[in-house]
């Protein structure tokens, strides 16, 4: 199972890479989804030894709502507002991958001054969450478009997600669920400020977004 | 028991019947029964020193005790003036405004009893998300900008937050599994075996991320936007109620760290946290614009000097449970008037008001009686905690602390009194164009008595709430 | 005890009763007139006796507040500022109760009544206070108390500027005082005074509770260059108000520095010779700026400042008696200078009240429009005059028998053949001799020659309410001048309590003064009757003749204009020339052009050195800079994530 793991989570740094490389919202939605789905998978390949319906109950979660509950709920919102599907990246492409990767890099270095806990799995589990949700961060700082920023807001929970997988066993399902659910909930009042935002302003640019100032 | 399932579900049903109710002016009222329940019971509490619990999850102690009584009486203070506020606002519909209020109390109530971080944070982040309809009440570009820029940079740093607590699982859990992992009564007795370096990253991520619910600088930057937009009955409520349920989550970190010998660690970045609050607060407090502005960085300088409290220790952590209640108290009376005084001039450019005395004698003389209070002049209780504070620090042999302390006090003061002065006195512009509604009982009463609290509290402390605050501080180290 | 409890609280009643429904403004006048008067009066017991030497029992009740304690005590010291006080206070409040009844027409009064209760209770509190918390907590209420009064006005954009002013000058000198107050406490394990004093903790921190103490009590008494709300403050605050700030609220910075210096046993000498200095430099400053005045508070405000100079002078010689050991130079010095704080506070309030009976008979504060007053208003006029000569330290008023003793005290100190401590003497000369010009000017430009403007001719004389304060402070002053061998006892007392001096010494050195100031007195009576002799002579003889009165002789010119008379400013251009470098004169002028000139203009101002040239420049450029900070907060949210991530991950690479 250690290859498993190890192929999931290089996907999930592929798919934040993807997203970062400024492709059309569109795809990147997509590659959040399939992020979403192979975290969702994580947790059966990270404890093989343990396959208790908790664990089940939560993988099924997981796919459902980050592999495709939230991306429809973004997708519907594309096409409600009918926005085109450039990301106006503040940064270029290149610039882009090359913060990812000293991302990264940053995210292997800080989960280097921790020691690894026991039953991980695998020692990749740490830096690959923390360098997720500095690119989620990224991708919120780069991106002119609000729905972007969302995306990044999700790549972010993911990136702590996978770190939570490390617990998977040891914390209480009831918060766990919470966990889920305020996500959820998280993500739908933000769509629904985008919405308003599209309406009130004419367009989802977080260049608008300025006049509240010092 | 059954007293914390009322106190947790009953605005919770009162939430439901107020989406049932029609009518736009029947519905506040819902608030103020909600409110009043809330408050009775809470004062059954003290009344009967009983200390409910379901579980071990949630459960009262001397810290949420305080944090919930404050809640409560704020809560209250609230909907009595919401009634009045709402009376006159009804051109907006107040349906989704009242409901999330209510669901505001209850998740804030659930934040006082949480005794597991893991709920805490759900806690927390239900009150997030609560709180964002009410600040989109006004249905304006800027409110809604104000919404975006909350919800995102709130959600981020809670993000980051869940993070830290998930890193305060690790570390329990480095030795082997633990029975109820993340459960302060539980984790509290075996600190002293949680791994260093994990509880040091934890640390660090829940700063940051309760750092940012509570408004402390550098992760303030949604304060102004969020306050100045939001009606002041929304601002008083974030800034006294949601920041403290965000520093009650830092007294939960604080007692872990206290346990596990880590204070040595902790005290710095608590000191260097609320030292640059107030520092930041200072810088644009001067030549301020927008007074409801100003109120907002008086609430990133309040938060600098509780998180220094908690990072000072000792007395000055008595100073500062002292100073969370004065100033929930005081920036009542701050964000209501100054909720009056926008409705009256329609503006919120501090220089286009002028003659409030004049106008609204009373929005006015609490307003400048309240500009008294919170820069921490006696008679008000601020100059009592920030004065007990500053003990500590002299106490600690910190002059840098010290000087800082007070340098940032000094402008601060400077800034508002730039701004609140001319607001108060001068004659009043002419123009028919600055005639709202006058001041009324429902808005200014409330305030009153808010104001007359903090006076009493700064004339006189009752031992009750002195036993209760020093038992809340003695939880992270605290002493009188 | 009782009766500063039942004064305070008929005090309390005369600002609180106000507000009751229903009630006349005439009743509501009388009221709080009657009640202030009556708790003054009441006050006035227990300071006298505490003064006569009496031990006054301390009220002592617990207070539920951290490190509070309700502690009241009147020792010598307190009593003497409460005599002080209470005299003060009743004078200005019955002068208000005719002063402010043209205000009334247009607007309320209550809060008016309300603070200048509230101010005098806090003032009382701080002289009485026995513990730090309360002694804040009342400094810090006379402080707000005084914001409002001095707001009165506060429509008027320059009244609102300079309430602003006061207030950020007194919150900031506050929160010094919180840090002395916070160290002397922390260190003696106790806020209550007596455990302070002398408490051996104290010695290691005593350098920044003494630079500190300088700051925060001397931005209240007005130490040059602290000074800057006085000249702004005075002049806008109504004239019994600023009568209470002068004559009063600045002594109680020199009440809390001899407070909080006096809980040392052994002050060093620096000490004494950094008062001396400020004293100096407050003294020399104060009266060439009030030279150039021509608005007659403000010039008043900046002769407080000169006076609150020579008083700190005289602490300074009092206290290096005391680090020499020489209970002489202690004494003098420091009797001398509580004496002139009792005397300064008498015969400024007297002026400032008499600058208010002529505001309110000719609407105007410039001196430059007033002019031959005297022969309309001969009581007020009489009453300013002797104020002057009493300010300006002439026999037979009180002002010379205090700066007698300071200059006694400088003349021992110089006896010690250290050239520096030798300059006391002359420098209290050279401003004697400056504060002679200032006043002779003042009461010249504004009773003297004849009426400049319509107003000022036809100005009439103030009621009772407003003469009897005048006379009764002008009165006090003439008396203690008579008798001050009666008085120096009492003075003793209280600069015993002020510093650590044995009651030996003190006995010893009142033994050593006392009949030579009784000689003194009897000198001063022994003019006095001449002088009364020669006038009834005069009278006498010329009774039953024609005396007539011409105008003076304008050297054949025949159409000559009131205008043409000396003003003030050209009084005292030929002064004010000598130390220009020292003032900030500003002219506007047009002069005369051409053989038939159509028109002329000029004008003078003096607005204060420190003020325009060094702190608000200082401001501003502050403000500046810090304003680009504020670029910070540009409205971009992505930049904002920023930050907090910039931030959490240089905490996780500084601490991890």
């Amino acid at each position: 199972m250690e290859h498993v793991t190890q192929l999931l989570l290089i996907l999930v740094i592929l798919a934040n890479l993807f997203v970062l490389g400024s492709h059309p919202l569109g795809a990147c939605i997509r590659a959040v989804a399939f992020q979403g789905i192979a975290l969702g998978l994580l947790p059966l390949s990270l404890h093989p030894e343990e396959r208790s319906i908790h664990l089940f109950v939560i993988a099924l979660g997981m796919v459902g709502l980050k592999g495709f509950v939230i991306p429809g709920l973004l997708f519907r919102a594309i096409r409600d507002a009918a926005i085109r599907k450039e990301q106006e990246p503040l940064i270029g492409f290149n610039t882009g991958l090359f913060l990812g990767a000293i991302l990264v890099g940053l995210g292997f270095g800080i989960a280097g001054k921790l020691p690894l806990p026991p039953h991980t799995g695998s020692s990749m589990v740490v830096p690959v969450a923390l360098s997720t949700v500095m690119m989620g961060l990224l991708v919120i700082v780069t991106r002119a478009k609000i729905l972007s920023q969302a995306l990044g807001y999700l790549i972010l929970e993911n990136g702590i997600y996978t770190f939570g997988l490390i617990l998977a066993a040891g914390l209480p399902g009831l918060i766990e669920m919470g966990v889920l659910l305020d996500i959820f909930a998280g993500i739908f009042i933000m769509g629904t400020v985008i919405e308003h935002i599209h309406r009130e302003f004419g367009s989802i640019s977080a260049h608008k977004l300025v006049n509240l100032r010092e | 028991m059954t007293i914390l399932l009322l106190l947790l579900l009953i605005p919770v049903v009162l939430a439901g019947v107020s989406l049932a109710i029609r009518s736009d002016v029947w519905r506040p009222w819902m608030l103020v029964i909600a409110a009043v329940l809330h408050a009775s019971l809470v004062a059954n509490l003290w009344v009967s020193d009983a200390w409910p619990s379901i579980g071990t999850w949630l459960s009262l102690d001397p810290a949420g005790k305080v944090v919930l009584s404050l809640i409560s009486a704020l809560f209250l203070a609230a909907s009595v003036y919401a009634v009045g506020y709402l009376h006159r606002r009804l051109e907006r519909p107040n349906r989704t405004f009242v409901t999330s209020l209510l669901f505001f109390l209850s998740a804030t109530s659930v934040v006082a009893f949480s005794q597991h971080f893991g709920l805490l944070w759900v806690a927390l982040e239900a009150t997030t998300l609560a709180s964002a309809p009410l600040l989109y009440f006004n249905h304006n570009s800027r409110s809604l900008e104000a919404t975006w820029k909350y919800l995102l940079i709130c959600s981020v740093g809670i993000a980051l937050a869940l993070l830290g607590t998930f890193f305060l699982a690790v570390a329990e859990t480095f030795q082997g599994p633990v029975e109820s992992a993340l459960l302060l009564p539980a984790m509290l007795p075996r600190a002293g075996s949680l791994s260093v370096p994990w509880l040091h990253a934890a640390f660090i991520f829940l700063l940051v991320g309760y750092g940012t619910k509570m408004g402390l600088a550098p992760m303030h930057t949604w304060k102004p936007d969020a306050y100045g937009e939001a009606p002041g009955l929304v601002g008083f409520l974030l800034s006294g109620v949601l920041t403290s349920c965000a520093f009650l989550a830092l007294v939960r970190l604080t007692q872990v760290c206290q346990a596990a010998g880590q204070m040595d660690f902790a005290r710095p970045l608590f000191i260097l946290l609320g030292l640059l609050s107030m520092g930041v607060a200072a810088v644009f407090m001067l030549g301020q614009t927008d007074y409801k502005r100003m109120l907002a960085y008086s609430s990133v300088e309040h938060m600098g000097i509780l998180t220094l409290g908690l990072g000072l220790g000792g007395l000055a952590t008595y100073g500062a449970w002292l100073h969370m209640v004065n100033n929930g108290l005081a920036k009542g009376v701050l964000f209501l008037m100054a909720g009056n005084i926008h409705r009256h001039y329609r503006t919120k450019t501090a220089s286009e008001v002028h003659g409030v005395l004049h106008r609204l004698p009373w929005s006015g003389a609490l307003f400048m009686a309240g500009f008294i209070a919170i820069t921490g002049s006696p008679p008000f209780g601020l100059f009592m905690s920030e004065f007990t504070i500053l003990r500590g620090a002299i106490g600690n042999g910190h002059w840098g602390i010290v000087a800082g302390y007070l340098g940032c006090l000094a402008v601060i003061f400077i800034g508002m009194a730039r701004i609140v002065v001319p607001m108060v006195f001068g004659e009043p512009p002419n123009d028919a164009a600055a005639s709202g509604p006058k001041d009324s009982f429902l808005t200014t009463f409330t305030p009153l008595v808010l104001l007359a609290a903090v006076l009493v509290l700064g004339l006189y402390i009752p031992s009750w709430l002195d036993r209760a605050l020093l038992a809340a501080a003695q939880l992270v180290g605290g002493l009188r | 005890m009782t009766f500063l409890g039942l004064s305070l609280l008929m005090v309390f009643l005369g600002g609180v009763l106000v507000f009751l429904p229903g009630l006349s403004r005439r009743a509501a006048s009388l009221t709080h007139t009657v009640l202030v008067l009556a708790g003054c009066g009441v006050g006035l017991v227990p300071a006298w006796q505490a003064l006569a030497g009496q031990t006054l029992s301390s009220v002592l009740v617990s207070w539920s507040v951290p490190g509070g304690q309700i502690e009241l005590g009147i020792d010598a010291l307190s009593g003497l500022f409460l005599l002080l006080h209470f005299v003060v206070s009743a004078a200005a409040v019955l002068f208000g109760s005719s002063y402010f009844e043209p205000y009334e027409e247009e607007r309320s009064l209550k809060s008016v009544r309300f603070f200048l209760s509230g101010f005098i209770i806090a003032i009382a509190l701080v002289f009485t206070a026995q513990n730090a918390v309360l002694f804040l907590v009342a400094w810090e209420m006379m402080a707000l108390a005084g914001f409002f009064l001095v707001a009165f006005e506060g429509h008027e954009r320059q009244v609102r500027r300079a309430a602003l002013l006061y207030f950020v000058a007194t919150h900031l000198g506050t929160l010094c005082l919180f840090v002395v107050f916070g160290v002397l406490g922390m260190r003696a394990g106790s806020f209550a005074f007596a455990q302070m004093a002398g408490h051996p903790a104290l010695l290691a921190a005593s350098t920044p509770i003494f630079v500190l103490a300088l700051l925060g009590f001397g931005s209240k008494a007005g130490f040059v260059p602290l000074h800057i709300w006085l000249p702004e403050a005075h002049p806008a605050a109504p004239s019994p108000v600023s009568a209470l700030m002068s004559g009063v609220m600045i002594k109680t910075g020199i009440y809390g520095l001899l407070r909080v210096l006096g809980l040392f046993a052994q002050p060093p000498a620096w000490w004494g010779l950094t008062l001396g200095a400020i004293g100096m430099c407050s003294g020399i400053l104060g009266i060439v700026w009030a030279l150039a005045q021509s608005d007659v508070k403000r010039f008043l405000a900046y002769s407080s400042i000169e006076n609150v100079g020579i008083i700190t002078l005289g602490i300074g010689i009092g206290y290096l008696g005391v680090s020499f050991h020489n209970p002489l130079i202690a004494l003098f010095g420091l009797a001398g200078t509580l004496w002139h704080v009792v005397n300064h506070g008498l015969f400024k309030s007297a002026l400032f009240l008499g600058a208010g009976s002529v505001l309110h008979a000719t609407g105007s504060r410039d001196m430059n429009q007033q002019g031959g007053l005297f022969t309309r208003m001969p009581l007020t006029g009489c009453c300013v005059l002797m104020a002057s000569m009493a300010i300006c330290g002439l026999p037979p008023f009180n002002g010379f028998i205090s700066e007698w003793l300071i200059y006694s005290g400088a003349f021992h100190l110089g006896q010690r053949q250290e050239l520096y401590l030798f300059v006391g003497a002359p420098v209290l000369a050279l401003i004697g001799a400056l504060a002679v010009a200032c006043f002779s000017n003042a009461f010249g430009a504004q009773f003297l020659g004849v009426a400049r403007t319509e107003r000022a001719s036809a100005a009439k004389e103030s009621d009772w309410r407003m003469l009897l304060p005048m006379g009764a402070l002008t009165g006090a002053c003439l008396m203690i001048g008579l008798v001050p061998g009666r008085c120096f006892p009492a003075l003793g007392r209280a600069a015993a309590a002020a510093a650590p001096l044995s009651q030996m010494d003190v006995l010893g050195a009142i033994g050593d003064g006392g009949p030579l100031l009784s000689n003194i007195g009897l000198l001063s009576g022994a003019f006095l009757f001449l002088a009364t002799f020669l006038f009834l002579m005069r009278q006498g003889i010329l009774a039953g003749k024609d005396v007539a009165q011409s105008s003076t002789w304008g050297c054949g010119y025949s159409l000559v204009s009131a205008r043409a008379q000396y003003t003030a400013s050209s009084f005292a251009q030929f002064p004010v020339s000598l130390f220009r470098s020292l003032v900030d004169r500003r002219v506007e002028s047009d002069r005369p052009k051409g053989y038939f000139p159509t028109g002329a203009r000029f004008r003078s101002s003096a607005p204060d050195l420190i003020l325009n040239r060094v702190v608000s420049p200082l401001v501003e450029r502050s403000l500046a800079w810090m304003s680009t900070f504020r670029r910070l907060q540009h409205g971009k949210v992505q930049l904002y994530l920023l930050y907090m991530f910039v931030f959490m991950v240089a905490l996780l690479f500084w601490k991890l």
